[in-house]
């Protein structure tokens, strides 16, 4: 019933489970306590690279809707409804780790500031996506519209990085990709980094398996239509 | 050196949700989606029992 590649994709996923599990153990017991937040500063390990996923599934949401829209091919826009849910998962999750960091750091679980508001945009626009592509009957005009969204919802993540440097923000400002080189500690930075790397594999994984999915999906509605009419 | 942390809270309770949230969101997504799987090709099994491998794109 399972074919191979269903069982690579199931080994694969332990895998970067296993990693994902690994990192974390090593952003309580290989970096060091942080001089300003203490212990507390840890939720970045977690809250960085899902921010920094949520923004490169835009990207890959955005070069699956040119290809979808030059193909009009409705297997690659599985694809990119399988990478929107992605980024919408880890969109949520950075707001929300973010805002658990923001209550004993900045006192608040929530403000309207730049980096916080656009954020809470790009969750409303994958949102959104995925509401019009499920409101849609298949077809060229549902692969137009959604494929012309997807493109569009990439031109948050610049004013989302940006939104910290042009407005006076809450947020901090950049600390790793900075002038003059990261101020970080090496053993922080690493961490990041290496969590950053390990996070944008796990949500390539689940876009695959997500993807496969959606089209499975299809295959089933077609073959359960074709047994209903003889 | 010891931190002079601006922190008054307790930082214990914050990193425990931030992590079990990341946890139920990553893992919990994962899981459903290979359990998706698996429904997937029961169902299709049954539909089309004379179909082995399918081109899955």
């Amino acid at each position: 019933m399972f074919s191979v590649e269903d069982k690579r994709e199931f080994y694969a996923g332990a895998l970067l489970q296993f990693l994902v599990l690994a990192h974390w153990l090593g952003a309580f017991y290989y970096a060091p306590v942080d001089i300003h937040q203490g212990q507390v500063y840890r939720i970045m390990f977690l809250h960085v690279p899902c921010a920094i996923t949520a923004f490169a599934s835009s990207l890959g949401l955005c070069i699956f809707s040119i290809i979808g829209l030059r193909r009009r091919s409705e297997s690659v826009m599985a694809w990119a409804k399988a990478t929107a849910e992605v980024g919408l998962l880890f969109t949520i999750l950075t707001l929300a780790t973010g805002s658990i960091w923001g209550r004993p750091t900045w006192g608040t679980w929530w403000t309207w500031d730049a980096r916080l508001t656009t954020t809470f945009l790009l969750a409303l626009l994958y949102a959104g996506y995925l509401l019009l592509h499920a409101s849609m009957p298949a077809g060229p005009g549902r692969i137009r519209v959604c494929a012309v969204l997807g493109i569009l919802i990439f031109a948050d993540v610049p004013v989302i990085y940006k939104s910290v440097t042009w407005w006076r923000t809450l947020h901090q400002p950049p600390s790793i990709i900075r002038e003059g080189g990261s101020t970080m500690d090496p053993e922080i930075l690493w961490t990041i980094v290496v969590g950053i790397v390990i996070m944008c594999l796990y949500s390539s994984w689940m876009v695959r398996v997500r993807g496969r999915n959606i089209l499975l999906t299809g295959q089933l509605e077609a073959a359960s239509f074709e047994q209903l009419n003889g | 050196m010891e931190p002079v942390s601006g922190v008054a809270m307790d930082p214990a309770p914050f990193i425990l949700m931030a992590y079990c949230a990341g946890a139920l969101g990553l893992f919990g997504f994962a899981h459903w989606a290979i359990w998706q799987r698996m429904r997937l090709r029961t169902q299709l099994a049954v539909v089309r029992p004379n179909i082995r491998e399918s081109n899955d794109g």
